[in-house]
């Protein structure tokens, strides 16, 4: 079922769930930083709020549901393990920056005003608490994305634009967004039932997932017709949906 | 635009979670979200999709400066404190902008005081004074031992209930638990698989006020059967469906 795939993984902290450690494995593999790791353990302000960070062995699911209560020691113990994935997600869209970084606060803004709203279940399937908190981070991302001027052509973040900030922490050029579809397709075991597509669909569905593009956006990126490219989109998200189905990943 | 078809709907919400909708039709879609709960479970179910995408975004770190900005918002006296300085510095070039939006906001109220049956029905007044609770079907399910175990809840006109889990329950080592709803005549039928921890929302094939009308309670029963036709015989959990209004 939903996660399963990965089950046995190392735990990556104490307590960690089967479902946590599906991300946190996942993220791991892809982390191009080191240093952004070792960095998690320099936060001071979390380390004055709560001492013994790191003997909470609760999941994130527990976390959440203290949250919503307003215990805030354990919103900062969620900020503490997701942050630098979530960042991650924001930085895809808009680069790493001030503007990635606002994203990420309103974020966790609205992660503690909404955290009793989270569901762990919805209509009979189950919703990892990743699931949420991405889909957060990347509606703000997209609303960010959306307001901004459009970026010329050229300075989109295909080719791992990301301002110089970035290469000072990171080893390599950031991967494309052909790259990483073709990355979490291997993740997810689903590489062959995608590939089933053409790559232009493919090449489609990963410019508007990675760097948040509109069908135009994409057309424009890609110098294809705006309605083939909407085709190739809708297309790949039912063979997406169509895979993840066939490989018990989410129904 | 009239959104009834589910092949549009589906269309719409996956393309609104991908983020390929332009930023007029994303507004327009989350207005449609906020009325519709089919739209909403949609969505959920989009997320949950594109999210597994997500695994290959390599991490980043950002500036301490974030938590501390967001520590300052979420803890009340950290705010507080942060907040006058701005506050003052704001209001002075905003006065008369503010006061004006002042004046029309009291000039609203006003009107809305006045007459609120205009804007609200009865039912709405009565919520937001609140002196009740909104029209739904509740249902609270105890152990054996009258231990809670499960609140289920369903807005009266809806057509999504929700499922709280309040106390701790062990996973069935095989089988799921599933919800019967039991009419006072006629044959139980299911409500779907319940959790056992945290909290699930699901669809319903109708109104709880048609579904539910009738039926006085709700039993939860261990089935290895993928669809049961009838409850099992092994309930687990059992409690009034009462009608909340």
């Amino acid at each position: 079922m939903n996660g399963g795939m990965w089950a046995g993984l190392r735990p990556a902290y104490p307590g960690q769930t089967p479902a946590d450690a599906d991300w946190m494995q996942a993220f791991e593999k892809n982390v191009s930083s080191a240093p952004a790791y070792a960095a998690q353990a320099e936060l001071p302000i979390l380390s004055r709020m709560k001492p013994d960070l790191d003997a909470d062995t609760r999941s994130l699911q527990a976390l959440i549901a203290a949250a919503a209560q307003g215990d805030h020691a354990s919103f900062a113990r969620i900020y503490e393990r997701t942050h630098t994935h979530l960042f991650g997600v924001a930085v895809r869209i808009l680069g790493q920056g001030q503007a990635a970084e606002d994203v990420l606060q309103e974020a966790y803004v609205s992660i503690w005003k909404s955290a009793a709203g989270y569901r762990s279940e919805v209509d009979g399937q189950p919703i990892q608490p990743m699931t949420w908190l991405i889909a957060i981070v990347r509606n703000k991302a997209l609303d960010a994305f959306r307001s901004r001027a459009r970026r010329k052509e050229t300075e989109l973040p295909e080719s791992g634009d990301v301002g110089e900030e970035d290469t000072e922490t990171t080893a390599a050029p950031a991967p494309s967004a052909a790259q990483l579809f073709e990355q979490a397709t291997e993740a997810l075991h689903i590489e062959g039932c995608m590939n089933a597509l053409e790559g232009s669909h493919r090449q489609s569905l990963a410019l508007a997932y990675y760097q948040g593009l509109s069908h135009t956006e994409v057309a424009a990126q890609m110098g294809a017709p705006l309605g083939s490219v909407k085709a190739w989109i809708r297309r790949g998200l039912e063979k997406l949906k169509g895979c993840l189905a066939a490989q018990g990943v989410v129904a | 635009m009239r959104y009834t078809h589910p092949e549009l709907l589906e269309h719409l919400a996956s393309s609104y979670v991908l983020g390929t909708l332009s930023r007029g039709a994303r507004r327009r879609f989350e207005r449609l979200q906020r009325d519709r709960a089919d739209v909403r479970v949609l969505v959920t179910q989009w997320e949950a999709r594109l999210g597994q995408l997500a695994v290959s975004v390599p991490a980043h770190t950002p500036s301490p400066k974030v938590w501390a900005a967001i520590a300052a918002r979420t803890q009340p006296r950290a705010s507080e404190q942060a907040a006058k300085p701005s506050w003052l510095g704001w209001l002075k070039p905003a006065g008369f902008g503010f006061g004006g939006l002042a004046a029309g906001v009291i000039a609203a109220s006003a009107f809305f005081i006045a007459v609120p049956t205009l804007f609200l029905s009865s039912d709405q007044l009565a919520m937001r004074s609140g002196e009740r609770l909104p029209q739904s079907y509740v249902g609270l399910l105890t152990d054996a031992q009258g231990n809670g175990k499960l609140l289920v809840s369903s807005l009266r006109h809806g057509k999504t209930m929700t499922v709280k889990v309040i106390g701790p329950i062990t996973p069935p080592a095989t089988g799921r638990l599933v919800l019967w709803a039991v009419p006072a005549s006629g044959p139980a039928f299911s409500l779907g698989a319940m959790p056992t921890s945290g909290s699930a929302v699901s669809m319903l094939p109708d109104t709880s006020e048609k579904l539910l009308s009738k039926v006085s309670k709700l039993v939860v029963t261990l089935e290895t059967d993928a669809n049961p036709a009838k409850p099992g015989e092994t309930v687990v959990f059992s409690g009034n469906c009462a009608k909340l209004w």
